[in-house]
């Protein structure tokens, strides 16, 4: 996995590509961390990705929620590569509506 | 055994070709679009179920093949690798393959290279990623067909709550609801509340835990098969909500009653929900009784159970059963008697004039029109079935002439009688093949002329009153007049000097023996051909016509008839003899007195309120000896256009017309399509109208 990381003033963006898994879960997770601390909004693009696992999706949603404890927002972008929607669907993280922690209506998981 | 075999087999022939046309209309779409997931998972479940029911024919060798093939494919599906050409080729090809295999055994067609199998599974291997070359292979047919047995089809609520370390013993758990999946209809959703902050965040420990909801007919132990490996490091609760008929399929659990079954939620809690007038999930989220996830799972599952029993209920009620087509022929045979025999019941009643037996006879006269019209229906087929076809012929043989050409298709809803289509869909595959070898040029040339690279050919179908018009139009470089004129007075068709419209000109090419081809290609260009479809079409009782512009493209309209079984019919007689109009052609009748013709002075026209139209005496025509009585009558009929008259000596009006086709030595008479049996048992001939009309038409150029 290949984790990038932009800021310019208060925006975040997070470049991930290849493959989003277990391997490479310490790195982006590092990332995330940086960026909710350094910036208040916080945007995951996806490059090419070749596999997707839960590790990451887990990771993702434990982003989102401490952006929000933060009073921060996390987003992931609007366009997802096929294998990323193929494992948000397999792993029934696809919501109607978000979770209790999904303080302003912003779960990354819910159908738009 | 070998009996029961049999028959599941002979169940199975009319699915397995449409299974395979399914197959290759989502290969060809997906073509189109590499990205559709839809025709990803339509060709998979062709796939799948061609292997699944094959493997219960104990059809061996095509079970073993699609396994393989769909093993490969399921990569697709799975977004491992990309729908490449490479890769549809390739199921094309194994489409192919298995359709030879089936050939084989319901076709008696030519035992299959026992080599090509191996030759495609082989090449499919080597497009795939190393990890997924070896196939596990597919268990015996017998055993997987007692796997499958047909049990009752149960719906579980499963939660599976793996193991924190699950990721460090190697175990995905999406593999794990992907074979849920695989059991039947399946939702999970997920439950997130345990993922921690990113601080306390363990990035190799699983904090998710799932509800699953699975309707399946395989049973209990398929479940329990799918954990067979975690369950000693998991939590794994499975319960029954839903059994086919055994629960109240009347009765809808509420949300409130499917998380007190689970045990998410206390009675109390439930109980003091239910006394305020807020949706039940809103308060027990807004006063946390119950979380958000939780929720969701119970209206995913109060949503699955009712899709389930919609699906019984529609199934229960099912309004359409696979009858053999040999059946249905006998059928129409029956109604086309019934109707003759009727007939003759009309005539007695008339001719004895008891009023209640008139009247009798009416009724089944009614009731019999009503029995023909819906029998004629249900042999009635979307044209649609054959277009696909189409598509893989324009396919492959644009690639193998280097041309890039796209085919659309319009209409494909358009019903006709089963047996037009079945007859129809050869001469329509030549005339594709005619465009694409002769009609789109290659795409330098194209470019040249200023079009598009890409050619284009639609095939479009239409219904047209009592026919359906089907129309090849493409956009390539049309008929070139000039050289069909040439080739014409070559071979002594027409004299060097003849003038003949376009219409006329373009005629010429369905003659026998004519081609302007410079070259003989493997699919067009050899002389036989065009004779040939214009054979096959007559023996429809339709019509070609080709209008063409050079460099524009050519476009060829077929007109058929909706059904060759049984017509509405125009009952004239002349002397003693009956022949019989198809009624949609008959526009209006007009008596002929001797006077009136004697006033043409020999030419057949007559004068039709101001109007000049031309008549075609049948009794001449068909060299009969009787006398033609004072007042004869003029059946005025349409074609193509034009009004012509027909002269018979009495008009007996409407008559429902049952075809039968005319023995060996009257087959080939020139103006007569077939004949029918009277009421009295007579025979009555049908005129074939347009060979009237145009051998009316060379007499009178030749006479000129």
């Amino acid at each position: 996995m290949t984790v990038q990381l932009e800021i310019t003033g208060k925006e975040a963006i997070i470049k991930a590509e290849g493959d989003l898994t277990l391997n490479g879960a310490v790195e982006l997770r590092m990332g995330l961390i940086k960026a909710i601390i350094d910036a208040d909004d916080v945007n995951v693009q996806f490059g090419a990705v070749n596999g997707v696992d839960l590790s990451c999706l887990q990771l993702f949603c434990s982003a989102h929620r401490t952006a929000g404890r933060m009073n921060k927002r996390f987003r992931l972008s609007a366009e997802w590569p096929e294998l990323f929607k193929l494992a948000v669907d397999d792993a029934g993280y696809a919501r109607l509506t978000g979770c209790s922690l999904d303080r302003d209506n912003s779960c990354i998981w819910v159908k738009r | 055994m070998e009996d029961m075999i049999a028959k599941l087999r002979e169940t199975f022939r009319e699915e397995a070709y449409e299974l395979l046309a399914d197959m290759e209309a989502g290969l060809l779409e997906l073509e189109q679009n590499p990205g559709d997931l839809e025709q990803v998972g339509r060709v998979f479940r062709a796939m799948h179920t061609i292997k699944g029911s094959g493997a219960t024919c104990e059809f061996a060798d095509i079970s073993t093949f699609t396994h393989e093939v769909e093993t490969a494919f399921d990569l697709v599906r799975k977004g491992k690798i990309s729908a490449t050409k490479e890769i549809i080729d390739l199921a094309l090809a194994a489409r192919d393959h298995i359709q030879a295999l089936f050939d084989a055994y319901y076709k008696g067609a030519a035992a299959v290279d026992p080599s090509k199998g191996p030759e495609i599974t082989a090449a499919l291997k080597k497009l795939l990623p190393e990890s997924a070359q070896k196939v596990v292979p597919l268990p015996q047919a017998k055993a997987r067909t007692k796997k499958e047995g047909a049990g009752p089809s149960v719906t579980y609520r499963i939660r599976f709550r793996p193991a924190k370390n699950i990721f460090t013993t190697g175990v995905n758990p999406l593999f794990l609801l992907q074979e849920l999946k695989e059991l039947g209809p399946c939702n999970a959703v997920a439950q997130t509340e345990g993922i921690p902050f990113l601080e306390d965040y363990q990035p190799d420990e699983c904090y998710t835990f799932w509800d699953v909801i699975l309707t399946t007919s395989r049973g209990m132990n398929a479940i329990q098969d799918v954990f067979i490996f975690v369950k000693d490091m998991s939590e794994l609760t499975v319960d029954v909500v839903d059994t086919e008929g055994e629960f109240d399929e009347e009765h809808h659990k509420g949300l409130g009653e499917i998380l007190l079954e689970r045990g998410d939620l206390s009675l109390e809690n439930l109980q003091s929900a239910l006394k305020t007038k807020k949706r039940v999930g809103e308060l027990l989220v807004e006063t946390g009784a119950v979380s958000c996830d939780k929720v969701e799972s119970a209206l995913v599952e109060q949503q699955h159970l009712r899709e389930v029993r919609e699906r019984r209920q529609a199934a229960e009620t099912a309004t359409s059963i696979r009858v053999p087509t040999n059946r249905l022929d006998s059928l129409v045979n029956l109604v086309g008697e019934l109707v003759t025999t009727q007939a003759r019941l009309s005539q007695t009643a008339l001719s004895h004039g008891i009023p209640a037996f008139v009247s009798l006879a009416e009724e089944v006269e009614r009731l019999t029109a009503e029995l023909r019209d819906n029998t004629m229906s249900i042999r009635m087929l979307p044209i649609g079935t054959t277009f696909s076809k189409f598509k893989r012929v324009v396919r492959d043989l644009s690639a193998e002439l280097g041309k890039e050409i796209e085919l659309t298709t319009e209409g494909a809803e358009t019903e006709l009688d089963k047996t037009v289509i079945e007859r129809l869909s050869d001469p329509l595959v030549h005339l594709i093949r005619n465009s694409v070898d002769h009609g789109i040029e290659l795409p330098a040339e194209r470019e040249a002329a200023g079009k598009p690279r890409c050619g284009s050919i639609r095939l479009s179908a239409a219904h047209s009153g009592a026919y359906v018009l089907i129309q090849i139009q493409d956009d390539g470089a049309g008929l070139d007049a000039e050289a069909i004129r040439a080739k014409a007075v070559e071979k002594g068709m027409i004299a060097a000097d003849a003038v003949l419209s376009d219409k006329e000109l373009f005629a010429l090419i369905l003659l026998p023996d004519f081609t302007t081809a410079k070259r003989v290609t493997s699919m067009s260009g050899r002389g036989v051909g065009m004779d040939v479809v214009k054979k096959a079409i007559d023996a429809l009782r339709g019509t070609i016509e080709i209008r063409s512009v050079s460099g524009e493209g050519a476009t060829i309209t077929l007109k058929l008839p909706l059904t060759l079984a049984i017509i509405d019919g125009f009952l004239t007689k002349i002397g003693e003899d009956h022949f019989i109009f198809p009624l949609s052609s008959v526009e209006e009748c007009i008596e002929l007195t001797r006077e009136a013709a004697a006033k043409a002075g020999g030419r057949h026209l007559v004068n039709v309120r101001g109007h000049i139209v031309p008549y075609i005496s049948l009794r001449e025509k068909f060299a009969m000896s009787s006398e033609a009585p004072a007042i004869e009558q003029i059946v005025i009929v349409g074609e193509d256009g034009r009004r012509v008259g027909f002269a018979v000596d009495v008009v007996v009006g409407e008559h429902q017309t049952v075809l039968k086709s005319l023995g060996r030595f009257y087959r080939d008479v020139d103006g007569i399509s077939g004949a029918t049996i009277l009421g009295d048992g007579t025979v009555a001939l049908i005129l074939d109208l347009p060979k009237l009309i145009r051998a009316a038409e060379q007499e009178d150029a030749l006479a000129s």
